[in-house]
């Protein structure tokens, strides 16, 4: 017995001993890697851009609001239809050692090109968003975290678009020496050809961004246009999008939702007004005829059974309006189908209707009226896609849209209301797709005119106005406040506020 | 492994057959009396070879079977010990027991299963005695606890089937069992019928042994084992307790419905709460449950009390039997436990079945202890808690309103399987559908079993040997039928898992499995010899830990492609399967030596080096020691009346923490499926993989312990500093440098620094009277004592001597005599954090009584906690949703019949001209505001709803709903009956005892008033039942 104890205990202490050989096999997660591929980093690295990241239905109608799109007659006051916005977040830019990384795993490959394509354009877009939100943003020093570098200092945002339209031109030759790839999420299926033109696409976007800086001369902002229209590896065909396809897998962020948060949300009366003064179908497909309208004897086809709601008006009366079914509501497709629509976030209608701005301001020659027709036509065409059950018996179609420019929509003769034009076919171009870009056309144009109203607005500080800008992050206060202070010296008078105004709109 | 379990299983029946050899013995009896000779009853008189023992009668009397050379041990509380050999020619030995001190010469279980005087520790210890906790139980022994040690804060949920939290000193203690530091095991998982004592390490000292687990102390449970007589012997007890009321409920305004469709007169079907019009009969189109049609009715509250008509009588059954042999050369013991637990809401049951066998034997110079125990816990449903797994609360006190009868919606099926008959279209499942076709299964199974065995090579000199190991599966179900308005929300179904959420009107079925075994081995050779005035007591060990789970989880998508077929086979699109795994090892050397001299000083010190698998190989090896003293000032004092015994203690204790399972690997995550087929790979957003250290934290703690007025009165007094740096944080960083976290060891320091107070006293004591008193009192709170420059967090409140546990939240914009600034009629927030106050309670403490006239004993136990900061979430949504009773407003009524108007004028002041500027902590940089009175009327909804924050998806509340856990509760009350020995006996027993019991019984709340703050965390707590019932023991 004796013996067999202290054999025991001299094998036990021998474990101990030489036991941790195995130590590194048990700290070992089978269900992760080390190792993966480009194109599992390139199909992440895409989604990562082009996919809705907001947490649910109700952050996607809150876009929708800040842009006057819609009302939402619910829970509580929705602070961007009120012109309340608070902070942003600098998490997108965790893009960027996935970027790295991708290009690691593609060097050397046959495909290499193609990913660092993809690297740049999504880099480019990225960025793009984050200064057009907040202003200057970490650039050239972010990304950084690996080698120690975890308090990045703020680049100047002309400094930014420098390097996006500069990443989007690299982007142009990467694509164009790119053969097809493997892990690409989007209708383009890894096709370099659409690919680029996409690129091209978002750098005239881009472009028309900076309008108000067109004659600065580090930036070459119609040099650049011209350049890329020239070039003419743009969008041809006009169902081609960047963005995503739902399906019943991926559903579209609205369907199915709890009716809670979308079933009343209503349509703003800009939205509706003008789509009735262009005599334009599309109303048809956003939106639901005003019950009370119905009820009151009118079809679902016609115009005047349609009723937008003054988003600016007070909430309490909003709710009354609601509940006496005096407005529309959104389609139903947006809440039944899950494919409603695709994500579309730079499209062949926007690309054309941006030339066509561009020629209006002369930056390139050409017919102007031509880039208008194609862009509105082709966003037309697109909703023919759509069931036509959802279109209350006015459904779209080719001779519909033959016939379309004329009273409103004909195209105009003087440059104001040719810009306005356009404008507002933009903005009726991105209902329900990608509102922000609506938010920041608005900052640059103030057209369409957005509903404000001082006695209902929550933006304390500017009553009369949209704000300007969302705040930097309470990541930053809490870790980077040395070069936040820096930043808001250099552009806002030290103080982090929604109505102060960035480098691109002084 | 396999040959270990028959081992285990086989051990306990081998010690029976060996007990019951029963050697020839000898019948001694005697009187004991005290030293102004009067007779002790309750005296325990044990045989020192073998541990059987018996007790003097009401005369003082004893009997017991002994041998020659044995010797018997008198113990008695409140006298000193005493020992006698019994020698051949002598049978009657009467004895006379001098006073002494109760608990400063008793015996507790430390570290790593060692027996130790307490007068030697140099550290805090409080011990609980199993009959303290055998007679109002509970569903869990844990609640039981509550009070009853200082520095011990038991946090007892109300929700169904959650066990309470237990923490010492702010962190959450080991549970070891019989020695053995099982991973798996809880404290749930023990029927209190099984409990010998309970013994609470406080500090790390204690727990310096048992590594990185036993760092934030250790509660240490002794089961039962063998008895004190020899023979057969058998106890039987059932309790039973039922909700008798609530201590804190809901309550649901009943004046005003939904909000009433003004062009058809119909009511809204979409659940948004109860911001409508006064329900004052007239007509209106609603949903009849019993036509299933929308028909027009008088508008009415007849739903008012549909909350407690919901309700079903609770109750909580719990018997126990246990059967012992002692026999002369070890015992064995058999108990079996059963719990059923019905709670509130329809269809929630919960079963614990508990089967415990252990023994022990001694032969020669070698002795073996065993025990295995089974756990079988089932529910059919044990719901869903909390907003966002949409608690039946969401359903029925939120989002609804007191417009329809709930009794009339039993049968809940419109279509079968398919659409649910509901007063709602959206939101609000009809609540009897939500517990019957939206509910979360359990079934665990939890197996664990210890075997130690001793060997003495000399009287001076042991081997001891001890394993033990645990193992358990566990399978969960989330299934929700097609037609449900709520998901499974953030529920998860295996540890680490993901949360379900689903489809859910599609309907969703969802698996989980997980299961798991830990091991834990330890060998130590110990030596205790006396040297002249020196005691050494040393030993040298080592063990070895292991552990593995693993989990498997299975979602079903796009929907059940058969209503009411749920099954993996039934999803739509392809399941979701997702799989984890998580190991680790530590071994360990360990040592420790202790000495000490004339019974004056002691003083002990231990070393011990771990190497974890979860730390790189540079710091994989690391040690920690500790010492610690005691000095019994008293035996240099001259000999007083009221000064019977006092000692003097400190310690200074190392610990040391590795690094997570997995933490410090780098390494993708993948997510199938991502987007159509295709797969994704992403970088951890957390730098990791760099050569970090263990965390660390040095305990420093001073006490003393005093028995006064010849033991009438017990105190003892601890202080500690527990200083904790290096800490292993993933801290966060800007995520412009393309993380959002950094997993380093920060240069921060935080100190936990408390007081523990702990007394105890008897007041009375008669032979028919005694009266107990026992009161425990704590407090703790941490503060910054160093600052990282890079990593901590850049805060004004994060200060060195600042508190750590800042309740910050953003507070209303205030005029500088703090009005509330309104804009457009409406409060305006702070756009920067501030410090409202803390959220750690100021201090706790608990209070228990016993008093015994002749046959009849009571005992009450109160505690309570006093300050700290936690948000209400049940009261925050009854405001937002328009259902809180105090919100009955004149101008709601206004705004309510007045579709449009606007009638309520908040409180405060507006700005009439200029403005502010703030820096980046949120200080006012310049400021020329003029203020009027705010007079610009609002709806009452707009203020209310502005005025509250809805925090269940994430942010900070408003300061209106976060309220003080100062509560007091009157947490366990029992009366006693024990029958004479003379009616007992006719059934042929041995004692019968029958009480009337309570828990939970009476709350008081500074600030809570519709749910308990006891939980901690208030997120729908279900309501706090009172429980009251009958328990009786019968032993044979």
């Amino acid at each position: 017995m004796k013996n067999k104890i202290l054999a025991a205990g001299l094998f036990i202490t021998l474990l101990v001993m030489t036991g941790c050989n195995k130590f590194d096999e048990i700290n070992t997660d089978p269900d992760t890697t080390t190792q993966v591929s480009a194109s599992m980093m390139c199909t992440g690295i895409i989604l990562d851009v082009a996919k809705f990241g907001g947490r649910d239905a109700k952050a996607y109608i809150s876009e929708d609001a800040l842009s006057k799109y819609v009302g939402y007659a619910d829970e509580g006051q929705l602070g961007e239809q009120y012109n309340l916005i608070g902070s942003k977040d600098f998490g997108p830019m965790t893009i960027l050692p996935n970027i790295e990384k991708m290009l690691e795993y593609a060097k050397g490959g046959v495909m290499e090109n193609s990913y660092k394509g993809v690297a740049e354009f999504t880099k480019a877009y990225t960025f793009f968003i984050l200064t057009m939100q907040m202003g200057d943003v970490p650039y050239s020093q972010a990304g950084n975290g690996n080698t120690g570098d975890y308090r990045p200092v703020y680049d100047q945002q002309k400094y930014i678009f420098k390097a996006i339209l500069d990443g989007l031109k690299a982007a142009d030759q990467d694509f164009a020496n790119g053969v097809q790839f493997s892990g690409d999420p989007t209708p383009f299926n890894g096709d370099p050809v659409k690919w680029r033109q996409a690129t091209n696409a978002f750098a005239l976007k881009v472009l028309m961004t900076l309008s108000s800086k067109e004659a600065d001369a580090d930036l070459n902002v119609k040099t650049r246009f011209a350049g890329i229209v020239g070039a003419n590896n743009l969008f041809t065909n006009p169902n081609s999008f960047f963005g995503l396809v739902y399906s019943s897998q991926n559903p579209h962020p609205l369907s199915g939702t709890n009716n809670l948060f979308t079933s009343r949300t209503l349509m703003s009366s800009l939205v509706i007004d003008s789509l009735k003064n262009l005599n334009d179908r599309r109303m048809y497909y956003y939106a639901e005829p005003s019950a009370a309208q119905i009820a009151g004897g009118k079809t679902p086809d016609d115009p005047s059974a349609y009723v937008g709601v003054d988003v600016s008006m007070d909430y309490s009366a909003m709710n009354a309006g609601y509940s006496a079914n005096t407005y529309s509501l959104i389609n139903n497709r947006y809440l039944a189908e899950q494919t409603s629509d695709p994500r579309m976030l730079i499209s062949y209608a926007e690309q054309q209707l941006i030339i066509a701005e561009g020629i209006v301001r002369g930056w390139i020659s050409g017919t102007a009226q031509d880039y208008y027709q194609t862009g509105v036509s082709a966003a037309l065409t697109y909703l023919m896609n759509t069931k036509s059950s959802y279109a209350h018996g006015m459904a779209i179609d080719q001779n519909y849209i033959n016939n379309y420019f004329t009273g409103d929509a004909a195209f105009r003769t003087s440059q104001a209301d040719q810009l306005k034009q356009i404008w507002l076919q933009r903005y009726l171009l991105n209902f329900m797709q990608n509102a922000e870009s609506s938010y920041f056309e608005y900052r640059r144009n103030h057209f369409p005119e957005f509903p404000i109203n001082p006695a209902t607005s929550m933006n304390a500080n500017n009553p009369n106005a949209v704000p300007m800008r969302w705040l930097y992050p309470g990541s930053e206060t809490n870790y980077n406040r040395a070069n936040l202070i820096d930043a808001l010296n250099r552009q806002y008078d030290g103080f982090d506020d929604i109505n102060k105004l960035m480098w691109l709109l002084k | 492994m396999k040959r270990l379990l028959n081992l285990l299983i086989l051990m306990p029946i081998l010690l029976l057959v060996g007990s019951a050899a029963w050697a020839q013995n000898k019948t001694v009896t005697g009187k004991v009396t005290d030293h102004n000779g009067n007779a002790l009853p309750g005296v325990s008189i044990t045989v020192e070879r073998t541990g059987a023992g018996t007790t003097t009668d009401n005369l003082g009397s004893y009997t017991i079977q002994a041998r020659v050379n044995d010797v018997l041990v008198f113990s008695s509380v409140s006298m000193q010990s005493q020992s006698l050999a019994v020698t051949s020619d002598q049978s009657v030995y009467n004895v006379t027991l001098q006073p002494g001190n109760q608990e400063l010469q008793t015996v507790v279980v430390t570290a790593l299963g060692i027996k130790r005087e307490t007068r030697a520790l140099g550290y805090s210890v409080q011990s609980v005695q199993g009959d303290a906790l055998q007679t109002v139980k509970g569903i869990d022994v844990g609640t039981s606890l509550t009070g009853r040690v200082a520095g011990l804060l038991v946090k007892n949920s109300t929700e169904f089937t959650a066990a309470p939290d237990i923490e010492i000193r702010g962190e959450t203690p080991l549970l070891v069992i019989d020695g053995v530091p099982y991973e798996n095991m809880t404290l749930r998982d023990i029927a209190p019928d099984d409990i010998q004592s309970i013994t609470v390490l406080k500090g790390a000292t204690s727990s310096a042994l048992y590594g990185y687990r036993g760092a934030n102390g250790t509660i240490m449970v002794t089961t039962k084992k063998g008895s004190k007589s020899q023979g057969l012997s058998v106890s039987f007890n059932t309790s039973s307790m039922f909700t008798a009321g609530f201590l804190a409920i809901p309550e649901l305004q009943h004046k005003y419905g939904r909000v009433v469709n003004t062009a058809t007169n119909t009511y809204a079907r979409s659940g948004d709460g109860s911001w409508g019009v006064p329900m004052e009969g007239q007509p209106v189109i609603q949903w009849d449950p019993i036509s299933k049609t929308m028909k027009e009715m008088p508008y009415l509250p007849i739903g008012k009390d549909n909350f407690k008509n919901f309700l079903n009588q609770g109750y909580i059954l719990n018997n126990n039997i246990n059967v012992v042999q002692q026999g002369e050369l070890g015992s064995f013991r058999a108990s079996a436990s059963w719990v059923g637990n019905r709670g509130i809401y329809p269809n929630s049951k919960f079963d614990k079945v508990s089967y415990s066998l252990g023994g022990d034997m001694k032969k020669g110079n070698f002795s073996l202890s065993s025990n295995i125990m089974y756990n079988q816990q089932t529910s059919p449903n044990i719901g869903f808690s909390g907003y966002t797994a949409y608690d039946p609360m969401y359903n029925l006190l939120v989002w609804s309103a007191a417009d329809y009868d709930i009794r009339q919606y039993k049968d809940y099926w419109l279509v079968k399987n398919e659409v649910q008959n509901d007063s709602y279209t959206s939101t609000n499942n009809n609540p009897y559908f939500d517990r019957n076709e939206r509910i979360h299964s359990l079934d665990r199974d939890i197996f664990n079993g210890s075997l130690e065995a001793n060997y003495s090579f000399t009287p001076w000199l042991k081997a001891t040997f001890r394993t033990g190991f645990d193992t358990y599966s566990d399978k969960q179900i989330v299934r929700i039928s097609e037609g449900s308005f709520q998901g499974g929300g953030a529920t998860t179904m295996i540890p680490g898992g993901t949360q379900v959420w689903g489809e859910s009107k599609k309907g969703s079925f969802n698996y989980g499995l997980s299961r798991g075994f830990s091991t834990n081995n330890d060998f130590i050779i110990s030596l205790n010899k006396s040297v002249n005035d020196f005691n050494i007591d040393a030993f040298a060990g080592g063990t070895i830990f292991y552990h593995r789970d693993e989990g498997l989880e299975a979602f079903t998508q796009g929907g059940l492609s058969i209503p009411g077929f749920y099954s993996l086979k039934a999803s739509v699109n392809p399941a979701i399967v997702d799989a984890n795994t998580t190991k680790q090892q530590v071994n360990s050397l360990y040592g420790r030596l202790a000495i000490a001299w004339k019974s004056l000083v002691y003083v002990e010190g231990t070393l011990r080096n771990d190497w974890s698998s979860t730390l790189p190989k540079s710091t994989r090896s690391y040690l920690y020691p500790s010492v610690s003293g005691s000095f019994i000032a008293s035996k240099l004092l001259p000999k007083t009346d009221w000064l019977s015994f006092w000692k003097i203690r400190g310690s200074w204790t190392n610990s040391k923490t590795p690094a997570d399972v997995y933490s410090i690997n780098s390494v993708f995550s993948i997510a199938n499926n991502s987007w159509g087929n295709l797969s994704s790979a992403t970088l951890p957003t957390t730098i990791s993989g760099t050569d970090v250290r263990p965390q660390s934290a040095s305990t420093f703690e001073v006490g003393t312990a005093a028995s006064l007025f010849n033991n009438l009165v017990s105190i003892d007094i601890s202080y500690y500093d527990k200083r904790m740096y290096d800490f292993l944080r993933k801290t966060g960083i800007s995520p412009s440098s393309g993380y959002t976290n950094n997993f380093v060891n920060i240069n921060e320091q935080i100190s936990r620094k408390g007081w523990e107070v702990f007394m105890n006293t008897t007041p009375i004591k008669t032979n028919d009277f005694k009266w107990d008193v026992g009161i425990n009192w704590s407090t703790y709170a941490r503060y910054y004592t160093k600052l990282d420059s890079v990593f901590s967090s850049d805060k004004p409140w994060v200060k060195v001597g600042n508190r750590v546990d800042a309740y910050v939240l953003r507070d209303y914009l205030r005029d500088p005599q703090g009005n509330i600034i309104f804009s457009n009629g409406l409060p305006q927030y702070s756009k920067y954090d501030s410090k409202y106050g803390y959220s750690d309670p100021d201090w706790i403490w608990g209070a228990n009584t016993s008093l015994r006239y002749k046959n009849f004993q009571l005992n009450l136990a109160v505690d309570g906690r006093v300050g700290g900061l936690t948000q209400t979430t049940t009261e925050m949504y009854m405001w937002i949703a328009g259902s809180h009773p105090n919100s009955l407003d004149p101008a709601r009524y206004k705004d309510a019949t007045q579709p449009g108007t606007k009638n309520y004028i908040g409180n405060g002041v507006k700005v009439i001209s200029g403005s502010a500027t703030y820096d980046t902590y949120g200080n006012i940089t310049s400021d020329d505001r003029k203020y009027a009175p705010n007079d610009i009327p609002v709806t009452y909804k707009s203020y209310i709803t502005a005025m509250h924050k809805g925090t269940a998806w994430g942010g900070a509340a408003s300061p209106l709903d976060v309220y003080s856990t100062t509560f007091l509760k009157l947490r366990e009350v029992s009366i006693t009956y024990y029958f004479p020995q003379r009616i007992a006996s006719k059934i042929s027993s041995k004692g019968i005892a029958v009480s009337a019991v309570g828990q939970n019984v009476f709350m008081w709340a500074k600030q809570f008033k519709y749910s308990d703050p006891d939980g901690g965390v208030e997120n729908f707590s279900d309501p706090s039942q009172r429980y009251l019932g009958l328990d009786i023991k019968v032993n044979f």
